[in-house]
């Protein structure tokens, strides 16, 4: 893979808090997606390969070239930013034909048409900006991004806000710029979201890479993992008792009169459960995951290093 | 040098009708006053009158309204979130950094003009000649090119840019500037009023504005070339080397 966007060790603190830390990745054309729970980090390692932050420590180069030195970088660079920060009193087709005139493209005015298009603003791009709906804004500040036909593509969280359809045509629109060569990275808190974007995944947690590879190779991982899971019953030291003899079940404790349950093979745990309590006369009257969340499954990648 | 479409969008944008409105109200009021002082007084007066106005009133209304408007330049687009739309384009960083001071001083001028506009108005029927205000057209232009290339950078640097501005006009050019002597020459005020002293021969309370600063145009013209290109530089230093957002 011929990398496009290159971070070196890159750091990224404010203060005492430490947002992105020793992040080493390289990135090249196709869909990469970046992954993880609200406040991984995801939004300033954008920023700093974007060149919007300086690194703490560290290296970034696109293209071969570090963009806080060499601004021209970006006529081949473009970014959507989180923040739903838009010219309230710009129609979608000037906000637009301002990025297109300040990257210098040969006509600003059929390109700004181009763009809109493509996000399927075209029909109402003379609207001012600041009466647009949040997935609409999104949608503009896409085509703001397109219209110079960069070949880096970053996007911060660029679903945001979009409902279902305008999320299905983004997403056709984001996978088709990866077909065609260019390099785009598109983050998001939102697995399926990733999934459906991106072949490759970059998962972030705690400022820390969590895990670089394929989406396969990300999910394989998160069905390994042990689970977690609360059983709530009438007689949890009987269950408690019964289960340790189970397969796939590492570890049993009781609390609360319930019994937390540590399964490497949640599936056959599930299936077993019912049998279990059964033999044992054991009301169960709760079955609850206890670490479903993303943060949970990335802590999960970072401590087993399983990728 | 200037990228044109930057400069043109900053311009438009700092430009919104609400502070036109509020900040030329502000920048016309030595006119306004000095309109009021000059009601019942003879030809003689009104000038010596129109040149303390100018010379003590015109820097603590003027270098707020540039404050204002300058500051405002880049804090906004930073402080709303724009600023990527901006800084994510192939323009060099002294290119970026001279458009946006092109931006600042030319709103600052807008201020500038208008406020010399409402004062010449007023001084010729008052004076009986409106050649009275002319020499105060240069000053007026030079104090929005002098705040304007220190507030643009400063807007940019800090977020409470207006509150650090205020000290420095107040505390330190009011203040400092006025009791130490050999602060004099860091005023802002000071070195525009050189200007003003070396075109006309203004009254005693107005010359002494100057402190030890030496009237001449050309001397002031290089010391406000040089506060521009320490201003231009701290930009292009700060866009390069600080965080965008």
């Amino acid at each position: 893979m011929t990398a496009t966007v290159v971070a070196d060790g890159v750091s990224k603190w404010f203060g005492l808090k430490v947002a992105v830390s020793e992040v080493s990745l390289r990135i090249g054309p196709g869909v990469t997606g970046l992954l993880g729970p609200n406040g991984a980090g995801k939004t300033t390692l954008l920023r700093v390969l974007a060149g919007l932050q300086v690194p703490s420590q560290g290296t970034v180069t696109i293209l071969g070239r570090d963009p806080r030195r060499d601004p021209t970088v970006y006529a081949e660079v473009a970014m959507v930013p989180e923040d739903d920060a838009v010219y309230p009193d710009l129609s979608a087709r000037r906000f637009v034909e301002l990025a297109a005139t300040l990257s210098q493209v040969s006509d600003p005015e059929a390109a700004a048409g181009r763009a809109l298009d493509q996000v399927g603003l075209g029909d109402v791009a003379d609207r001012k900006l600041g009466g647009y709906s949040k997935g609409m804004r999104q949608r503009a500040k896409v085509a703001s991004a397109l219209v110079a036909d960069p070949q880096i593509l970053i996007l911060d969280e660029p679903l945001n806000g979009a409902d279902p359809v305008q999320r299905s045509h983004l997403i056709g629109l984001f996978r088709h710029l990866g077909s065609t060569g260019r390099t785009v990275v598109v983050s998001s808190h939102v697995l399926a979201e990733v999934e459906r974007v991106a072949d490759r995944v970059v998962a972030m947690v705690d400022g820390r890479l969590a895990a670089v590879g394929t989406v396969a190779s990300l999910r394989e991982a998160m069905s390994d993992r042990p689970r977690l899971v609360k059983v709530g019953c009438d007689r949890p030291r009987t269950l408690a008792a019964a289960l340790i003899g189970v397969d796939g079940v590492t570890g049993v404790r009781v609390f609360d009169g319930a019994v937390e349950v540590e399964a490497t093979d949640a599936a056959a745990f599930a299936r077993a459960l019912p049998a279990v309590a059964r033999d044992r006369q054991v009301r169960i009257d709760l079955v609850e995951p206890e670490d479903e969340s993303l943060e949970s499954v990335f802590r999960y990648l970072v401590e087993a290093k399983t990728w | 040098m200037v990228n044109r479409t930057l400069v043109a969008h900053l311009f438009r944008r700092v430009l919104r009708p609400g502070r036109l409105v509020g900040l030329g109200a502000l920048a016309a009021v030595p006119g306004v006053v000095f309109g009021l002082a000059v009601i019942g007084r003879d030809a003689d007066d009104a000038a010596r009158i129109y040149h303390e106005v100018v010379a003590t009133l015109t820097p603590g209304t003027l270098s707020i309204a540039v404050l204002v408007i300058a500051a405002a330049v880049l804090r906004e687009e930073r402080d709303s979130g724009t600023l990527p739309y901006l800084y994510l384009q192939p323009i060099r960083r002294s290119v970026f950094a001279v458009s946006a001071l092109v931006a600042g001083v030319g709103a600052a001028l807008v201020f500038a003009l208008w406020g010399w506009v409402a004062g010449w108005a007023l001084s010729g029927p008052a004076t009986g000649s409106w050649a009275t205000a002319v020499p105060s057209l240069l000053p007026h232009v030079a104090a929005a090119v002098g705040y304007g290339v220190l507030f643009v950078p400063l807007g940019y640097l800090v977020p409470r840019a207006v509150l650090v501005g205020l000290g420095y006009v107040f505390v330190w050019e009011g203040i400092v500037a006025t009791l130490v002597e050999g602060m004099a020459q860091t005023s802002i005020w000071r070195i525009v009023m050189s200007i003003y002293a070396d075109l006309t021969e203004l009254p005693r309370e107005a010359a002494e504005v100057l402190g030890p600063v030496l009237p001449g145009v050309w001397g002031a013209a290089a010391k406000l070339a040089g506060v521009a290109a320490a201003g231009w530089a701290v930009l292009w230093w700060a866009l390069r080397r600080r965080d965008a957002l």
